[in-house]
């Protein structure tokens, strides 16, 4: 018997039923509630929408809030611990920066502080100030930075001293279109080299960053599991199929009355048909045989994948309805 | 494998592990060495220095004791060869420089060290980081500290000259050393108080206006009644009936500062000091309501409790935007 090996040091991030309660005067809300995550190496995405409790459960990972109860451990480590904190690059959701500082003055400062000698560092910062465009305003004071380059230099901080798990903590959100897709790209290059952890509610992001993802909601883990695992799982739960001809009305018209298909509608939006079957088998031996009858030209006819918005839409939804 | 070999094998095991164990120790010194210089340098070089708070802090220690010598009527003075028995340049040293500007700035400086981070979010970074919070508290106090030495040494320094050019008084270096020791107490006491309330709170704002309050308490308004108080001219003085002097921080400062004299000068007359109106010395005899140390002991203790508190506050704090 294979016994599944659950021993924190074999994850990249791992928690046990990690939990955390804010106390103010009026109330107790809680923002985590008793988590178990299981991060392996490559690209793992935290989903959830705003005020899931994503930002806490980095906090919790980082070291910046309290763990109220339960763990959390990096690589073996204590989450917290200064061994945790050799392992890790942070970059916050809303970067913040010094205002006497320039961009280079910034890196240098950070380098300092996380033990690097000036020799250890200076190489290496005019690297990623060269890689993350940012090298001809180095001496420029943050404060006049775009919002794309502040990004990219707190991008630039966290691979400073060569981290093996980079946190992320919805690292586009101050980021135009251009921007967010030059930052995906360069996730997935980075994932090559270090384990990384991404929070995010942008679920397209999502969906090109990661391998695996974790979604929670209220502070509780819904699913978690490979993209690509969700997806077949979902898409077995639904049957929806798609089909497109020269003459769709013609088509729709004749469909209606069959025995086999539940429901059938044109979608305002592509104007395609959609079919929920009764009998999929019957469905998908029949259409060829009707479009052939009906001399029409058939454009397309699969079934529709879901995609993870729609998904993650779906879960939400019905986790809240129950 | 025979027994010899075997115990060689592990000698060299253990050796290599001590080893091991012995470089990563001193990686994590250096590394604890380099990461408290960097935010020493930086909070001193950068957050105060830089701004114009700096400029401000010097103008208002330098020019000030300039203009209040400039109103000492030098014919009144008396004819003293001890600066420390002519009252009139004390008011000026204490009333302006050491008790409500170098208080003040030292509160300004200190107030947004740890709350500013925090507010602004940079304190979020610094946390993820292998570093020690109280590397960071530590690190910023020495910073301020250290300016605040500089300040309290250039102003003093300068009145210092400005007196000995008006008159040379024979005690002058001892003047110095007592006032300079009297400025590292008022700074250790308003930077722990300022740092530590800034642990406490998010707001640089609240932070700064906590000790303002006290200064201005301690030093403006308590010693607008306080000669009131002393006085016996209505019957009994209302300080020692009700022994106000328990409570008047004021007090305990001028006698922190007279515990200072004690050690290093001693006075001929006791009634022609500056020591009279604040309840240190009545009538020419030191009125001992609490003994010089104790206040001394009291006011460091004080700095300490808030410093400790605030420390111990930062380390446990969550450290949210």
């Amino acid at each position: 018997m294979i016994q599944e090996d659950n021993s924190s040091d074999s994850f990249e991030i791992w928690t046990n039923n990690l939990t955390k309660v804010y106390r103010t005067e009026e109330r107790r809300i809680i923002a985590v509630d008793g988590i178990d995550i299981r991060m392996e190496k490559g690209v793992h995405g935290l989903l959830g929408p705003n005020g899931a409790g994503k930002t806490s459960t980095i906090n919790m990972l980082i070291g910046a809030i309290s763990i109220t109860k339960g763990e959390a451990r990096i690589r073996g480590y204590k989450a917290g611990s200064m061994e945790a904190k050799r392992l890790i690059g942070f970059l916050p959701q809303d970067p913040a920066f010094y205002r006497a500082l320039t961009g280079k003055e910034y890196i240098s400062y950070i380098a300092q502080l996380k033990g690097l000698k000036k020799h250890e560092y200076q190489e290496k910062i005019d690297e990623l100030l060269l890689k993350y465009g940012i090298k001809h305003a180095e001496n420029r004071l943050v404060k006049y930075y775009s919002g794309g380059m502040k990004q990219r230099l707190a991008l630039a901080t966290a691979l400073i001293g060569d981290p093996q798990i980079l946190i992320l903590d919805e690292p586009t959100s101050n980021l135009d279109p251009m921007g967010r897709d030059e930052f995906i790209k360069e996730i997935r290059s980075l994932s090559k080299k270090m384990s990384i952890f991404v929070s995010s509610h942008v679920l397209s992001e999502i969906e090109q960053m990661c391998d695996r993802i974790t979604i929670i909601d209220f502070g509780n883990i819904v699913l978690t599991d490979s993209i690509e695992s969700i997806k077949k799982m979902h898409s077995q739960e639904n049957n929806r199929y798609v089909l497109d001809t020269n003459s769709n009305d013609t088509v729709i018209k004749v469909l209606d009355k069959r025995d086999f298909i539940d429901n059938i509608w044109i979608e305002d939006k592509t104007n395609y048909i959609k079919i929920i079957p009764k009998d999929e088998d019957l469905l998908q031996k029949s259409i060829p045989k009707i479009i052939g009858d009906l001399d029409v030209q058939l454009r397309k006819f699969f079934r529709e994948e879901l995609s993870l918005q729609e998904i993650f839409l779906d879960i939400l939804n019905k986790r809240r309805e129950a | 494998m025979s027994a010899h070999k075997f115990l060689r094998e592990e000698e060299n095991k253990t050796a290599k592990s001590s080893k091991i164990s012995k470089d990563d120790k001193s990686f994590k010194n250096s590394s604890l060495f380099t990461s408290s210089i960097a935010i020493f340098k930086k909070t001193l070089f950068k957050d105060i220095t830089l701004r114009k708070r700096f400029l401000l802090s010097l103008l208002f220690m330098l020019i000030g004791p300039f203009l209040l010598f400039l109103f000492i009527d030098q014919s009144r003075l008396n004819k003293s060869n001890s600066i420390l028995e002519t009252p009139e340049i004390l008011y000026a040293v204490f009333f302006f420089s050491f008790s409500l500007v170098f208080p003040l700035l030292i509160s300004v400086f200190s107030a947004p060290l740890i709350s500013s981070e925090i507010y602004e979010g940079t304190m979020q970074t610094l946390v993820s980081i292998p570093i020690r919070r109280t590397q960071i508290f530590i690190s910023k106090f020495l910073a301020v500290f250290v300016y605040g030495v500089f300040l309290s040494f250039i102003s003093l320094s300068i009145i210092c000259i400005i007196s000995y050019l008006i008159r040379p008084f024979q005690d002058i270096f001892i003047f110095f050393f007592i006032n300079f020791l009297y400025s590292l107490i008022i700074l250790f006491f308003f930077e722990s108080i300022s740092i530590g309330i800034s642990c406490l709170y998010d707001k640089p704002r609240i932070a700064f206006l906590i000790p303002l309050g006290i200064i201005l308490f301690v030093f403006i308004a308590f010693m607008v009644i306080k000669p009131l108080l002393l006085s016996d001219y209505y019957g009994p003085s209302k300080y020692e009936t009700y022994q106000i002097y328990h409570f008047d921080l004021n007090y305990h400062f001028i006698n922190s500062f007279f515990f200072l004299i004690e050690i290093f000068y001693s006075f001929s007359d006791y009634s022609n000091t500056f020591l009279n109106m604040f309840g240190v010395v009545k009538n020419g005899v030191p009125t001992n309501y609490w003994h010089p140390l104790a206040s001394f002991v009291l006011i460091i203790s004080i700095a300490f409790i808030f410093m400790i508190i605030g420390l111990l506050r930062f380390i446990k704090r969550d450290i949210n935007r």
